[in-house]
């Protein structure tokens, strides 16, 4: 397991119900990597983010993939439809619900990794994705 | 979630995770309280193992609407993980946040 076409992944219905389960999943894959509890946290709360921006902005199911990358985790979240804004804080209304939750989401997710971004999906839908270095101190907890 | 007077305070102890399918129950339960005349309220997080930026929303919704009441509205919290989302999003320094009720029940 050392790139993308290995990638762990999970599909989920665009169910809130169902964000739980990701933070579960990806738990599972960052801890089976050795990731130190406090980097298994961030990543939870980076995939909480990533799948409440994805389901806001459209009602199709939502796909989490996880890869390893370079010793360190690469996640993304798939789905959605309908995404009109490109960029972290969003570039449209910011007086819309969606467009506030968004930029909080991405003030979040930079916060929490080098490497962050929402960007438009290739089906659609949009997609939120981030990284986790492997050599950072949390990792080896 | 649970809520119970002290002194002159409501105090709601909120357990398990909070995130997009459980935080709109938060935010709804504050508004009950608050519509119901509670207008001194303890959010207490102790029982939160997790809580994302839908959670906050919750809480900033309560914060707003408690404040068109002259009302206060303070958070107990000292699990790290909590505490991060909140230094994250600068909401540290809008809450009052304590480390026990009993400490937000004094100040």
């Amino acid at each position: 397991m050392s790139d993308e076409a290995h990638a762990f992944s999970l599909d989920l219905p665009a169910d809130p119900a169902y964000v739980a389960t990701a933070r579960m999943f990806g738990s599972a894959i960052a801890r089976h990597f050795g990731l130190g509890e406090e980097a298994v946290e961030d990543l939870k709360l980076g995939i909480s983010e990533a799948c409440a921006v994805v389901m806001r902005e459209g009602s199709g199911g939502l796909v989490l993939r996880v890869w390893e990358q370079d010793g360190g985790l690469e996640l993304e979240v798939l789905g959605g439809a309908g995404m009109a804004e490109v960029g972290l804080g969003g570039s449209g209304d910011a007086r819309t619900p969606q467009s506030f939750a968004r930029s909080v989401a991405g003030e979040v997710l930079e916060a929490l990794f080098d490497e962050a971004s929402i960007d438009p999906g290739t089906a659609g839908g949009s997609r939120v994705a981030f990284s986790l270095p492997s050599a950072s101190p949390s990792a080896q907890d | 979630m649970e809520d119970r007077p002290v002194d002159s305070w409501t105090v709601l102890e909120v357990e398990g995770e909070v995130d997009v399918y459980t935080a709109p129950k938060l935010r709804e339960r504050l508004v009950e309280l608050i519509s119901g005349g509670n207008h001194r309220i303890i959010v207490s997080l102790e029982g939160v193992g997790f809580m994302d930026s839908t959670g906050l929303g919750s809480l900033v919704a309560g914060l707003k609407r408690i404040k068109e009441h002259d009302g206060v509205l303070a958070l107990v919290c000292t699990r790290e993980p909590v505490l991060k989302v909140l230094s994250i999003t600068g909401l540290d320094k809008v809450f009052p946040l304590h480390a026990s009720v009993e400490e937000a029940t004094a100040g």
